[in-house]
């Protein structure tokens, strides 16, 4: 072989070689600036998935949703996206203490608002159970008062109830929950000399008409918990800081 | 000659690095998550599978089949999970080959990939955990992976499956990855009561009509709700009457509620006051899987059906209620089989 041919495939190798080094090096500098764009992207996905969270929540406590099937969604998404980035990748620089311990707070936020959306569900889901219900069952009981010969005096007070139901569900706060308190109240002194039936029936009644009153003001202080945890804060707090880093 | 080598390396080095692993990336949790019910609607026709390969739920059907994945290779997943019963168990509490009965009873698995919380008390928030976590227990599988993975490639017929699915052949990594695929692929489509949603105006019985409406205006559908009519919930058992058991002086036949399955979600939180809570069960199906609760301890649709009016409304329904409620779940039966394949 002449030396000029010797001399060509060495530098064709060496440039093969250059090139493959090259190659390797923009590749595995890719890899910093995608993790970097994509840390961006999921710490304001984070922002909104919590805003999402809150939104979905409201809806769901307005009975304008009546699933949890969204809100499930939406909490697994927010636990999806939180973990990656709690992950912290590998970054080109650093992205800073305010985000590193965001990352390190993220979990423990994460497990005390699952705890408190379970609560909400399970909460919401017994007064929403109440609730459906009660129109029935307070039809019902009028529906038999109202064919009893003495049955006028509990008719009248199962209107009440459902007056002032109405009145609660119109505004939930102050007078309103005294008032059905106090119609639930007339009404439950009613069964003291009732028939058995009829006694099993207001206690029914109350009963429910408790389970509303109370449990409306336990998920009412669960959605307040919820839309003031520190989440959503801490995200913007950890996304701003990381775009200055 | 050397050059064209060292250019192919050179290329075959650019492109590993420059492609990310597809590896590690999950599964998408449920390609029909977005099935949510329309918004107005408490319950949305089932979702459908994620799109998976075929062959690789077909091995995972047949891993779920074997005894080889438990320690003995006595006991297969489809032991207690029996595919002509919803996949769920016809004893009150499983009691698989030489081990102690199961706390609870066995939950059906159709629709599986739906869920984002698994047994009675919650303590599994994904199938990985669940299955993982059934593999090691004495209780059940009473093995490990590695265990499984030995025990599958000293089969020549197994190991030239696996090879047929992936490139690698047996691994811990691979036998996994076909029995969740197997898992998730579980769904129950077809089901009467999602075609009378889908607009099909016959496809639901009077009674059944009748029916739903008792459950919706009865308030049952404030818990078993979302596309799975339940899952996605955790509720106590005994809302507006103690639960017999649950205070601890038993009614009726049922003792003390000393055992472990009534705890409930309690053995996962640590609270008091999550005994006898437990994940509301999705209904899908439910007329294939009796016996009913968490202990099993109810046989028929009926009896369950006027123990939750009992105990979670208050009061008696009447005969024909129960019979229209009834008439109501049967519609939510779909076909199950494996889907998603592609």
């Amino acid at each position: 072989m002449s030396i000029a041919r010797r001399l060509a495939r060495a530098s064709l190798a060496a440039a093969v070689i250059a090139a493959a080094a090259v190659g390797v090096q923009v590749a595995t500098r890719a890899i910093p600036a995608q993790a970097e764009a994509s840390q961006r992207r999921d710490l304001r996905q984070l922002e909104a998935l919590d805003a999402q969270l809150d939104r979905e929540l409201l809806r769901s406590r307005a009975g304008l949703v009546l699933h949890y099937d969204t809100l499930t969604r939406t909490f697994r998404e927010l636990t999806h996206t939180a973990a990656r980035v709690a992950a912290l990748p590998d970054l080109a620089f650093d992205p800073g203490d305010a985000v590193r311990a965001a990352a390190r707070r993220l979990p423990a936020l994460l497990e005390a608002q699952s705890r408190l959306l379970e609560r909400f569900k399970s909460e919401n889901a017994v007064l929403r159970n109440s609730r459906q219900y009660y129109p029935v069952l307070l039809d019902q009981a009028r529906v038999r008062a109202e064919a009893e010969a003495r049955g006028e005096d509990r008719e009248q007070k199962l209107v009440t109830v459902l007056g002032a139901l109405s009145f609660f569900d119109v505004s939930p706060a102050g007078d309103a929950s005294t008032r059905l308190a106090a119609a639930l109240g007339e009404l439950e002194r009613l069964s003291a000399g009732a028939a058995p039936s009829v006694r099993e029936e207001i206690e029914l009644i109350v009963r429910h008409g408790r389970v509303i009153l109370d449990r409306s003001a336990v998920v009412d202080r669960l959605v307040a918990e919820l839309l003031l945890s520190p989440l959503g804060e801490e995200m913007s707090r950890a996304s701003a800081a990381y775009e200055e880093s | 000659m050397n050059a064209r080598i060292l250019a192919g390396l050179a290329a075959a080095c650019a492109l590993a690095a420059s492609c990310r692993s597809h590896e590690s990336e999950p599964i998408p949790p449920l390609a029909a998550a977005a099935a949510a019910p329309p918004e107005s609607d408490p319950i949305a026709p089932v979702p459908e599978p994620p799109r998976q390969d075929a062959a690789l739920i077909a091995l995972g059907a047949q891993l779920f089949d074997s005894p080889l994945l438990s320690g003995d290779g006595q006991v297969a997943c489809a032991t207690c999970h029996l595919s002509d019963h919803g996949y769920a168990d016809d004893a009150a509490r499983s009691r698989p080959e030489s081990r102690p009965a199961m706390a609870t009873n066995t939950p059906g698995l159709a629709n599986a990939a739906a869920l984002d919380v698994f047994n009675w008390n919650g303590r599994f928030t994904s199938l990985e955990e669940h299955l993982d976590a059934l593999i090691v227990n004495p209780g059940v599988q009473a093995t490990s992976w590695a265990e499984i993975a030995s025990r599958l490639d000293a089969r020549p017929e197994l190991r030239a499956r696996f090879e047929s699915v992936f490139a690698d052949g047996v691994s811990v990594a691979n036998a996994r990855a076909a029995l969740l695929a197997f898992e998730r692929s579980l769904a129950s489509p077809g089901a009467a009561f999602d075609r009378w949603l889908q607009g099909e105006r016959g496809a639901l019985s009077e009674s059944a009509l009748r029916g739903y409406g008792v459950f919706k205006s009865y308030g049952c559908v404030s818990c078993h709700q979302g596309a799975l009519v339940g899952g996605n919930v955790f509720a106590r058992l005994g809302v507006m009457r103690p639960y017999p058991g649950s205070e601890g002086g038993g009614a009726g036949s049922r003792d003390s509620g000393d055992r472990r399955g009534d705890r409930g979600r309690m053995d996962v939180t640590g609270l008091a006051a999550d005994r006898f809570v437990f994940r509301v069960p999705s209904l899908r199906n439910v007329a294939l899987t009796p016996p009913y609760l968490h202990d099993g301890s109810l046989p028929s649709l009926e009896m369950v059906v006027g123990v939750m009016a009992t105990y979670q409304l208050g009061r008696a329904l009447d005969v024909e209620q129960i019979d229209d409620v009834v008439a109501f779940l049967a519609s939510l039966t779909g076909t199950i089989g494996t889907g998603g394949g592609l």
